[in-house]
């Protein structure tokens, strides 16, 4: 399954993400972001499944939380691949 | 045992506060904010709920602008060190703790000035507006006073701090948890107050609310979880306040004591006013001791401050926990400004504190206690 990380500058913001999206029902997992899309060292993300990118910017952007970069993780047997993604 | 030292820390809480802690340190024991694992991610919840707890308490949009601290002081420090810089000037109110003077104090030799709010015994402050400079950066109040209970009108100076752009700092020590606190209708910038106090939480916690747009520098840098590479202190809440590892059981247990004083808000307001009636009334009616500050249970918290003629402040105090394990504290209760604003710098004077878990026989049996053992 596809999923999308959104990484974040602290793990309340992440939190705030996580709560809302749970309330709306969306499956939701905050992350400590993998080193390879972590820009500036260690941070959190929320991941979600990708057919929910689009709500979830919403909610990102409405309470107005800053964050580092949005990507696409796609994993298999562990090894995992990203891909930024632009809005 | 009576415990009538409520202004110092509240030393019964509620029962969910003490199984709480218990739960966090044997089940959501992990660091919050640092990997990603389940223990580390169940101790975020736990201090991400006490964020939000706090939002709904003091009416505040976003958990990010709470950064939890070890004790009001520590909060107090961050705020007033973070705001004033080379040449400003601060004002702040006769009522001031030593965790508000001396900070300002140490930054005298920064050039750094101040002005003390005069007021009256009651609480009345002199109009602010009188002693607002071109360089006064910050009001510092107090909201309620650990001496005498006496309720400040934060709403009539946040509004005139807000009128001229000045930062409007409260102090709610002593209030928060016993009176409504509403950070958009008082037009508070930054709050400050401790959690062991009103808000039941366990000693060791603290907080420090920065409005939207405030910066403050840092007094601690450190490691925070979050931009590793940088050598800087991130610029954003709460991460900017919150270096190194948070006490997640402590903030657990406030969590739960700010559930029950939402759960409980109006409840808690009307029982600790009749108690202060009660103690204020039956002090009064004695001949032999003086009651400070207004005096009534509408305009103050559940602190009495008192003496007792030709008695040693601290010698009653002592006197009644020797002899009959009532605990209150005598002294200046660090707030050298409110005994001079009460001319009771030379005696100090006794403090009886109360909380929601006082009763109303407690209150007359220490009333009976004092009629009979220091009349006249």
């Amino acid at each position: 399954m596809k999923y999308c990380i959104i990484v974040l500058n602290s793990v309340t913001s992440a939190k705030r993400i996580e709560k809302t999206a749970l309330k709306e029902g969306m499956l939701c997992q905050i992350i400590h972001t993998p080193k390879v899309i972590s820009k500036f060292g260690c941070s959190h993300s929320v991941r979600v499944e990708e057919r929910h990118y689009k709500r979830i910017m919403e909610i990102v952007n409405n309470m107005d939380v800053k964050y580092q970069g949005i990507y696409s993780e796609l994993c298999e047997k562990g090894e995992c691949r990203y891909k930024e993604l632009r809005l | 045992m009576i415990y009538f030292d409520n202004a110092a820390t509240t030393m019964i809480k509620p029962q969910q506060v003490y199984s709480e802690i218990l739960d966090v340190m044997l089940h959501k024991g992990g660091n919050p904010g640092r990997g990603g694992h389940l223990m580390a991610d169940r101790a975020s919840d736990v201090i991400y709920k006490a964020r939000e707890n706090l939002c709904e308490l003091f009416n505040i949009n976003s958990p990010e602008n709470i950064c939890f601290t070890n004790n009001a002081t520590t909060a107090l420090n961050y705020g007033i060190k973070g705001v004033l810089k080379d040449n400003d000037h601060v004002i702040i109110s006769a009522f001031e703790h030593n965790s508000v003077l001396r900070p300002v104090c140490a930054l005298e030799d920064k050039g750094v000035t101040y002005t003390v709010l005069p007021s009256t015994p009651e609480g009345v402050f002199d109009n602010i507006e009188n002693y607002i400079r071109e360089n006064t950066k910050l009001i510092v109040i107090n909201h309620s006073s650990n001496v005498t209970g006496n309720i400040a009108d934060i709403g009539e100076i946040g509004r005139i701090a807000r009128k001229h752009g000045i930062i409007f700092m409260v102090d709610a020590s002593q209030s928060a948890g016993h009176i409504d606190i509403d950070m958009e209708r008082d037009n508070i910038d930054i709050l400050a107050c401790a959690g062991h106090k009103g808000l039941f939480g366990p000693q060791g916690t603290g907080l420090l609310y920065v409005r939207e747009g405030i910066k403050l520098s840092t007094l601690v840098e450190g490691g925070t979880g979050s931009m590793s590479e940088s050598i800087y202190q991130p610029e954003y809440l709460p991460d900017r306040f919150e270096s190194g590892t948070l006490n997640t059981p402590g903030i657990g247990g406030l969590s739960k004591g700010i559930e029950f004083v939402i759960s409980k808000k109006e409840r808690i307001r009307q029982h600790e006013k009749k108690l202060t009636k009660m103690l204020v009334d039956g002090l009064s009616s004695l001949p032999f001791v003086t009651v400070y500050g207004n005096k009534n249970p509408e305009k103050m918290t559940a602190v009495v401050g008192f003496n007792i003629k030709d008695r040693d402040c601290v010698c009653v105090t002592n006197y009644l926990s020797d002899k009959y394990k009532i605990m209150l504290r005598g002294g200046l209760h660090c707030s050298v400004l409110a005994h001079k604003t009460l001319k009771t710098s030379d005696c100090g004077c006794v403090r009886a504190s109360l909380s929601y878990f006082n009763t109303e026989n407690e209150v007359n049996k220490f009333l009976n206690i004092i009629d009979r053992d220091f009349k006249m």
